[in-house]
């Protein structure tokens, strides 16, 4: 435990039946409860599938210093492709999930629990080795305001085309191409 | 666009079937179990006629109550309750209130045979609008609520191609098939070609599952029907539309990536 009140560490197969536990959504929200189905039902699959390694996907247990899981998060490499085969290597932002009885809380220091868990994927994403691209995104429910706002804070401030009507993919900024 | 859907409309044997797949299906109190934690709707009344007036009285269920008792057998309550309310709703519309009548309109038995899957040769066209409607409307039901695409549950529809003297090939349009045993085609009422029905796996355990042929329904949708962007999830590594981009997206992704943003010092452990 560090001296800031949490811990976080890499997921372990083990773990299925913690996340089977792992409480986030208002049940009667269908958005926010198809966060909790894939965390309790198929993350671990998700993080573990022997035919998904090439993608180095990783998961992150969050624990407060009382040793309460307060919060979830995954990523892995991919490939944004169009349709005409432009090819750009990313990180996908796979799920993040503050737990109920943590979501709005702060830790001693002041940090919101969200922002020790993002800023955890963005360290786990940045020393990743064979290095990530610096280009991370996520797929969000276009009613999930408070993890739009959460991705803005950390910096998925691009918004590209919309998978689907009601979901937004932002991702992190660019620089201008040169000339 | 076509579409093979799961038939819309269900008796209450089902719905016990899926929550206590061992039991009797007429059992009484597995039914009272869900409706007593809300995780079944109440159905709708059909009146049954004779020939000498009124014949007794049917209830007629929304299937999405099939799901809700998978659900609630699986421990999900709140998944289950929230999927009962939508069959509720469901039933509570105007689609439902059409079928409804046509339903009553029939002679005899016939009812009970449509309930089970069975569309009689030249029933009346309002009745096969109507299931039709219905099964429409709950597939945007469906398509609206990941907790209805479960991975514990695999749902294979499609329509016999071939029928041999033990099995049925069940087809999907332009995609694989699979050998059904010619008693479960015809337990679903669907034995002939071209008929459809859904082969659903509902999962027990880590080595076993139910797997029951459920009569489905060939809805045409068009496309003001169809649920906005159809089936979605987020989650996940089947779905290509989370990596499709656009020409515009490409312009957004050119140029060197900046560095992360990293708000708060983080360690990880090993």
């Amino acid at each position: 435990m560090t001296a800031a009140g949490w811990r976080i560490r890499p997921g372990r197969p083990d773990d299925c039946d913690l996340l089977a536990s792992f409480t986030c959504a208002d049940p009667a929200v269908t958005w926010q409860a198809e966060v909790e189905g894939f965390v309790q039902a198929e993350l671990t699959n998700w993080a573990f599938d022997p035919h998904a390694v090439e993608g180095d996907p990783r998961l992150l247990l969050a624990f407060a210093a009382s040793g309460d899981l307060f919060g979830v998060a995954a990523h892995e490499r991919t490939t944004l492709e169009t349709t005409d085969g432009t090819q750009f290597h990313a990180t996908k932002l796979e799920v993040l999930a503050v737990a109920l009885k943590w979501q709005g809380r702060r830790f001693p220091a002041g940090h919101r629990a969200s922002d020790v868990l993002m800023s955890a994927v963005m360290t786990d994403v940045s020393t990743r080795v064979p290095p990530r691209d610096a280009r991370v995104f996520a797929i969000i429910h276009e009613d999930n305001h408070r993890s739009i706002a959460l991705c803005g804070r950390h910096g998925l401030t691009e918004e590209m085309s919309r998978p689907h009507p009601r979901y937004r993919r932002l991702v992190t900024p660019h620089k201008a191409p040169r000339g | 666009m076509k579409q093979i859907t799961l038939w819309p409309v269900v008796g209450r044997s089902r719905i016990v079937h899926a929550f206590k797949p061992g039991g009797s299906p007429e059992a009484e109190a597995p039914f009272r179990t869900l409706r007593r934690h809300e995780w079944a709707s109440s159905g709708v009344r059909v009146s049954r006629h004779g020939d000498r007036g009124l014949a007794g009285q049917m209830t007629v269920f929304s299937c999405l109550n099939v799901d809700s008792a998978r659900l609630a057998r699986r421990g999900n309550a709140p998944a289950a309750v929230r999927v009962a309310r939508a069959a509720a709703d469901l039933e509570s519309g105007p689609e439902f209130a059409a079928l409804q009548r046509a339903l009553s309109d029939l002679p005899g038995q016939e009812a009970e045979k449509v309930v089970d899957g069975n569309l009689p040769e030249g029933a009346p066209a309002a009745l096969a609008e109507a299931l039709r409607a219905v099964a429409g409307r709950t597939e945007r039901v469906r398509a609206d609520d990941s907790a209805l695409s479960s991975p514990l549950e695999a749902a294979f529809a499609g329509q016999i191609t071939e029928i041999h003297e033990g099995f049925v090939l069940l087809a999907q349009a332009n995609g694989p098939a699979t050998m059904v045993p010619r008693w479960m085609a015809s337990a679903a009422m669907r034995d002939q070609i071209g008929d459809c029905f859904v082969l659903v796996t509902d999962k027990l355990d880590g080595s076993s599952a139910v797997v029951q042929a459920m009569p489905a329904i060939d809805v045409e949708i068009g496309p003001e029907q169809e649920p906005a962007g159809g089936r979605f999830s987020p989650f996940g590594r089947a779905a290509s539309r989370a990596r499709t981009i656009t020409a515009q997206d490409v312009h957004l992704l050119s140029g060197e990536p900046e560095a992360l943003r990293i708000y708060v010092p983080v360690l990880i452990d090993g």
